[in-house]
């Protein structure tokens, strides 16, 4: 009896070991892997900011990842270690997340012409781990108005502690508007010549701008492998003044209950008081009526 | 009339009468409709709007069309009552009480249903507190309510000296007189100065309730025309809703002739006469529709402007094609054409004729409403499948069903408890015929 219960005893330990690394195999097997992207922006040469943006593949579709915890650095040594932490971030719902580099790294920044940046995010029940990396190189866009409707946008790129201008970078020149960027001239892009410089011409004549006639001039350089997304705006008096009128506070139709206008108040009251008037009147001769029933009819 | 009546036959005819076991049967299925509405209302009140088929795009749906249409079918009170009284058309007086208590009880409902569309009915208070004068519903708050005052006394007034003569009946019976008739009519003596009285305020309120019923429906239009829509931007909205109410009441006003004249043996007070006048007034008022829908059809079909196109398309040959002719026809051509013919003015004929418009009138007010919620300008991309397309669920149409069936209601009671033709002006009229 006793062998014929070790023997069970074995065959039920063998079938629980074998069922639980199934279970462990497929947990791992059905993680979805996960992509990091890191982009890097400069508005107007000042604190650059990075953007974690988390991806998975479904159906051969990118969507977003939402909640994923990514941490962010900056730079490694010889040796392959993280030198600075920029922050722990978490993607919103589309994926994306906003990391600026914080003051404490401004000495690293300054030290070197070229930085890479590294993103990683742990392992979650979902999805498996995941890296991202980018290495840009450090430059400046500036614009020139100097020269009337003429717009000169200066690329310049450190190198030996000095800035030097960049040839046959691509940039986009526009004109802030709402929630675009509209292009001053026919081109869409410009390209820097041996002296650093785009120059396109300002063709959108009598653009509204501002109430003083002031534009946003825009120069953009967009997804550069070596230099990422830098932007600079300059203020420029070449639109056509442009005073905001508006009806809001105005006695309109559009407008709120208490701003009813005069004319369709005293249309409207006078309408319903005569037609009340009217009823009312109709109740006091229907009062009558009912007293006159009341008093003798010899009265009547 | 008959010129051998009397006038204790006349009073004994038009007296209100017991249901027998039809009327207990009519009774009990409108009840059973009106339940069956009340629980829908009570699973829309439960989970939301939700429960309807209503959604982004069809936000307005068969709740809007009744609604339109129970204004529509009130306007019979003026035109029957007032206009007809104030013309001197005097054939009519059987006609008025059946149009006035027609006109009460869809007004009643029109304002009941409005309420029924509202997700959250208890913010209907916040209309009175923090409405906008501005806005058409508003106007149309103010214009129902007093549309409903105003026939509700052009309805009462006119009663008082048949409840007088009811409350002698029932004395001379040696029967209970009811405090409700003691109530409302122990005061009238039929002396002089009350009948002065009475007609001034008659004559004042036919003369008030035309232009607020021409209000009424033309502020109803306006809930549409004044909305940038394919289907509802139109100019001639008023006019064409208030012809249309015309027809649907005066095709009310045919079923309710046939009905009430058979159940309760009136022969001799709705004739032959007054259906051949009715069929005529309707015929015209067919065509007056007939005219209008032309307009509203076919010049912006002519030009078939690409953002109107869709909508267009949809109810001539589309998917409301079926609906849409259905509607033309049974609405407008077919009455038309039975009432144009004197044969066809007759009681059998005039009943469906009359089934026809009122049946067709409903449909048309859900084709003024639906499909052109269904066709924006701009396109319905990138929403689901259920926003695509609109057909109303069973808590939309027991709720509907037991709207109509709650208007017959109070109909059928409101016959049951008062005489559905005035006794005294027909035996005034009578002593007026046999003076002649």
């Amino acid at each position: 009896m006793k062998p014929l219960i070790s023997k069970y005893f074995g065959m039920l330990a063998l079938m629980l070991v074998l069922f639980g690394s199934t279970v462990v195999f497929a947990q791992g097997a059905d993680k979805s892997n996960i992509t990091i992207d890191i982009a890097y922006y400069v508005l107007n040469n000042r604190v650059p900011y990075l953007v974690i943006t988390t991806k998975t593949k479904v159906e051969k579709k990118f969507i977003p990842v939402e909640n994923m915890s990514v941490k962010v650095f900056m730079d490694k040594d010889s040796s392959g270690n993280m030198l600075g932490s920029i922050g722990e971030v978490k993607t919103n719902y589309k994926g994306k997340a906003v990391v600026m580099l914080p003051p404490s790294m401004k000495s690293n920044w300054d030290a070197l012409e070229r930085h890479s940046f590294f993103a990683t995010s742990a392992e979650t029940k979902k999805y498996g781990s995941a890296d991202g990396e980018l290495t840009i190189s450090k430059a400046r866009i500036s614009i020139d108005t100097a020269d009337d409707r003429n717009i000169k946008v200066i690329v310049t790129q450190l190198k030996n502690k000095e800035w030097i201008p960049v040839k046959g970078v691509e940039v986009k020149i526009g004109i802030k508007r709402f929630d675009s960027y509209l292009p001053v001239g026919d081109e869409p892009t410009y390209t820097t010549d041996s002296l650093g410089v785009a120059t396109a011409e300002f063709k959108k004549n009598k653009m509204p701008g501002d109430k003083t006639g002031n534009i946003i001039l825009v120069a953009r350089i967009e997804e550069n492998d070596q230099f990422g997304n830098i932007t600079a705006e300059k203020q420029a008096p070449w639109g056509a003044n442009y005073v905001y009128t508006t009806t809001y506070g105005e006695r309109t139709l559009w407008s709120t209950r208490l701003r009813t206008p005069f004319w369709l108040l005293v249309l409207a009251y006078s309408i319903f008081l005569s037609v009340w008037g009217t009823l009312i009147y109709l109740i006091v001769l229907l009062l009558k009526i009912r007293k006159l029933g009341k008093l003798d009819a010899d009265q009547v | 009339m008959e010129n051998s009546l009397n006038k204790e036959q006349i009073i004994a005819d038009l007296l209100p009468q017991k249901f027998g076991r039809r009327g207990v049967i009519w009774v009990a299925i409108l009840v059973g409709f009106c339940l069956v509405g009340l629980f829908a209302y009570y699973r829309q009140a439960r989970y939301g709007l939700i429960v309807t088929s209503m959604r982004d795009y069809a936000s307005w749906g068969i709740y809007i069309s009744n609604f339109v249409f129970f204004v529509a079918i009130s306007l019979v009170g003026s035109l029957i009552t007032a206009v007809l009284r104030l013309t001197g058309v005097s054939w009519s007086t059987p006609l008025t009480r059946i149009s006035e208590i027609i006109a009460v009880s869809a007004i009643t409902f029109a304002a009941i249903i409005i309420v029924v569309d509202m997700g959250r009915p208890e913010r209907f208070i916040n209309l009175l507190f923090y409405g906008r004068l501005q806005s058409p519903i508003i106007w149309d708050v103010i214009v129902i309510t007093t549309y409903f005052f105003i026939s509700l006394l052009l309805l009462y007034i006119p009663l008082m000296p048949d409840l007088k003569i009811m409350i002698e009946a029932k004395q001379k019976e040696g029967k209970k007189v009811p405090k409700f008739y003691l109530f409302l009519g122990s005061f009238w003596k039929d002396t002089f100065m009350q009948s002065r009285l009475s007609k001034r305020a008659i004559h004042i309120l036919c003369i008030a309730i035309i232009p607020v019923a021409f209000c009424i429906h033309t502020v109803t239009s306006w809930l549409f025309a004044t909305t940038y829509r394919p289907g509802w931007d139109s100019t001639n909205f008023g006019a064409y809703f208030i012809s249309g109410a015309f027809l649907v009441g005066a095709g009310a006003v045919l079923l309710a002739m046939v009905v009430l004249r058979k159940v309760y043996n009136l022969d001799k007070y709705i004739t032959n006469d007054h259906f051949d006048r009715m069929g005529k007034i309707t015929v015209m008022l067919g065509m007056l529709y007939l005219y209008f829908n032309v307009n509203e059809y076919l010049v912006p079909a002519f030009k078939m402007k690409k953002s109107e196109a869709d909508h267009l398309n949809d109810l001539f040959t589309g998917s409301f094609a079926p609906v849409f002719w259905s509607a033309i026809f049974l609405n407008m051509l077919l009455p038309i054409t039975i009432l144009l013919f004197k044969r066809g003015r007759r009681p059998i004929p005039m009943f469906i004729a009359g089934i026809m418009i009122v049946v067709g009138a409903w449909f048309k007010r859900y084709l003024i409403v639906t499909p052109t919620l269904l066709h924006p300008f701009l396109p319905m991309h990138n929403v689901p499948k259920s926003y695509l397309h609109y057909f109303p669920s069973w808590e939309e149409w027991a709720i509907a069903m037991g709207s109509l069936a709650g208007a017959l209601l109070v109909i059928t009671i409101f016959v049951r408890i008062f005489p559905i033709i005035p006794i005294k002006e027909t035996i005034s009229e009578f002593h007026e015929t046999t003076h002649k």
